[in-house]
């Protein structure tokens, strides 16, 4: 009898737990390249991923419909991109800004994806010693979410970095 | 071959093993996640029919299940098949479902063995149309391939960590109190059942 309890309770908890479940992969992968003098940063995010979370941010609702970013958004979004994707190159910050944007709405596979480009010129790329990327998108949202970022500047090994909510390690350093 | 490129060759092949590095270990962190338990729940009621005594079975049973999901893995990533990732999260708690109650009338018999082979290989093409429909949407490689294989080589380590884990709690609590195989397979059959329905219920 007690192990039929015990049995029961333990079955209870595991199908009641399971509600929290939705196994997704939480990811954003984000793509730094360098050519010449122009420094390119490409960031790709789940749509409901980076909705919940700028809604929690905004307190209303942030939703992706149509091909590009609405402009209201866009606001909110470059907003909270700059202050969670932060460049530092030889200890310098690097100010970028804003040029695309794209709603990707695969309608096959039911999955929708935001780009975000942005673009910032830099004068003497043969000069980099240093590069730290500091990447906490949707961090303030989503528990579990992990950045793969890739780093390819010309002439230079490409590096993967990876940033873990899960870790405190949300700034990482490149040293050429 | 002029220095410059030897060099560019070098850094080439160091970014593509640490690319690698990189996604076996996300594949790894996401099976073994245990918040996401849908899949792990999978493995374990795939398993849970047998004992340690017929490793052999459980061997061919998790073969079967990678090659599932790493065929639909690979056919998804090259854009051959493309399904609905609402009807595959809507599948995936009816494969755990259906393995659930498919152990309660299992018996050892030869027909029944091969039924549960056939079963985790289908089961495992559903489960890799999950992964691979969100992994490719989030990529922005052009090639994904590679980075579609390091990421299964680490749910394959990810699986069989799990497989081994689940034997070695049968066997300890097995040391510590005799456990009936068959209130084992209950148990986690019961378990499977009860999540798999709520997790169905909540992804329709």
């Amino acid at each position: 009898m007690k192990t039929t309890i015990i049995v029961s309770c333990i079955t209870l908890w595991l199908a009641v737990s399971s509600f929290q479940i939705l196994h997704e992969i939480k990811i954003s992968t984000s793509e730094i390249t360098m050519n010449k003098n122009i420094m390119q940063i490409k960031i790709k995010f789940f749509a409901d991923d980076l909705s919940s979370t700028l809604s929690q941010i905004t307190k209303k609702a942030v939703l992706f419909n149509g091909t590009e970013v609405d402009a209201a958004t866009l606001a909110h979004l470059n907003t909270y991109v700059k202050s969670n994707f932060a460049i530092s190159i030889n200890n310098t910050p690097v100010t970028y800004t804003f040029k695309s944007s794209l709603v990707d709405d695969n309608l096959s596979t039911q999955i929708k994806t935001v780009w975000v480009t942005y673009e910032c010129s830099y004068k003497n790329p043969e000069a980099i010693k240093t590069f730290e990327l500091k990447n906490t998108l949707l961090f303030d949202g989503i528990p579990e979410q992990k950045n793969i970022s890739k780093i390819m500047l010309e002439n230079r090994e490409a590096k993967t970095l990876t940033f873990d909510n899960q870790n405190e390690d949300v700034k990482k350093l490149i040293q050429y | 071959m002029p220095l410059l490129e030897k060099t560019q060759q070098r850094y080439n092949h160091h970014h593509k093993m640490q690319e690698f590095w990189t996604y076996v270990t996300l594949g790894f962190t996401h099976i073994s996640d245990i918040k996401g338990y849908d899949h792990i729940l999978f493995i374990i009621t795939l398993c849970c029919i047998y004992s340690t005594r017929d490793w052999k079975k459980v061997l061919v049973l998790v073969t079967a299940f990678t090659i599932g999901h790493s065929l639909t893995l690979l056919l998804s990533a090259l854009k051959i098949i493309v399904f609905s990732s609402y009807i595959i999260e809507i599948l995936i708690p009816i494969t755990i479902l259906i393995t659930s109650l498919s152990n309660l009338i299992y018996t050892p018999t030869k027909e029944q063995q091969l039924f549960h082979y056939a079963l985790a290989l289908f089961f495992g093409c559903i489960h890799g149309m999950g992964f691979s429909n969100f992994f490719s949407a989030i990529s922005m490689s052009d090639n994904i391939l590679v980075e579609l294989a390091s990421f299964n080589i680490g749910l394959e380590i990810g699986q069989i960590l799990i497989v081994i884990l689940f034997f070695t709690s049968y066997t300890l609590l097995n040391i510590w109190k005799t456990i009936k195989q068959h209130d084992w397979k209950i148990f986690f059959s019961g378990a499977g059942a009860a999540s798999s329905i709520i997790l169905l219920i909540e992804r329709i």
